[in-house]
């Protein structure tokens, strides 16, 4: 099993930033047990922001390194995974910015679970009620 | 009819120009609550911290050493705009730089089968 992640409708907002500059994105994944994950992608603001719905961020706890190709140029990802991490229990998720300044944000984006995910029927939540995504 | 000039045959030298001041942000810590203003130029040197387009806070004036760490008390928040100004005379006039505090955001792509 894994989860896709989309930045189609939810964009980093970098403004010390122009399109071309490079940021660094890190998401952070927590399982039922606390066991975690990390995926930190590199690349220019724009190339990130065009990870979407289609050219999404794979999470299927493989600590491998991938490269997601977008219209503004590659995304590196490096994967890196407790060696108990389980993916089919996964139940957070936290994006945090580095911008290309060296500027961190205060607090992360925060997508989480009620539940263990099955991806189905359930539905995903920033930690201010705010929807992310219906799984069906 | 004799036209005397007054004293006005001034000298076109090297006038004192007064240094104009310069403002840098580096960086912020939110633990120590300090904001790094290194290679700012300017006795004295504070921070404004806007949100949502207001400002919420004027720090005091601190004098400037040139790798100032200004104290602010601000709990910040992804957004927030932060400016450090730098003056040469008590804030009259000054220069600032501003850096935003990113915030980042996603979602999760709707799926209809498991994978």
């Amino acid at each position: 099993m894994a989860f896709k992640i989309s930045l189609q409708n939810c964009k980093i907002e970098a403004s010390n930033c122009a399109g071309g500059a490079p940021i660094t994105a890190i998401f952070t994944f927590f399982d039922a047990d606390g066991n975690e994950g990390t995926a930190t992608l590199t690349g220019t603001k724009n190339a990130i922001n065009a990870i979407n719905d289609t050219t999404f961020l794979l999470i299927d706890g493989d600590p491998a390194v991938d490269t997601i190709v977008t219209p503004f140029g590659n995304v590196t990802v490096v994967f890196a995974f407790d060696a108990s991490y389980n993916v089919n229990e996964n139940i957070r998720v936290e994006l945090n910015v580095v911008d290309c300044m060296g500027f961190r944000n205060i607090s992360p984006a925060v997508g989480f679970t009620n539940a263990i995910m099955t991806h189905t029927n359930q539905y995903l939540e920033d930690g201010d009620d705010h929807y992310i995504a219906f799984i069906t | 009819m004799a036209f005397s000039y007054g004293s006005c045959s001034q000298e076109f030298g090297n006038f004192p120009v007064a240094p104009l001041p310069v403002a840098v942000i580096v960086g912020y810590d939110e633990n120590d609550k300090r904001i790094d203003s290194t290679g700012s130029q300017g006795d004295d040197v504070r921070v404004t911290v806007t949100r949502n387009g207001t400002v919420i806070e004027t720090t005091p004036d601190v004098p400037n050493d040139g790798t100032t760490e200004i104290p602010y008390n601000t709990t910040l928040q992804n957004g927030d705009l932060l400016c450090v100004q730098s003056s040469f005379d008590g804030f009259v006039t000054f220069a600032v730089a501003c850096k935003q505090i990113p915030t980042p955001a996603f979602g999760f792509v709707p799926i209809t089968a498991e994978t």
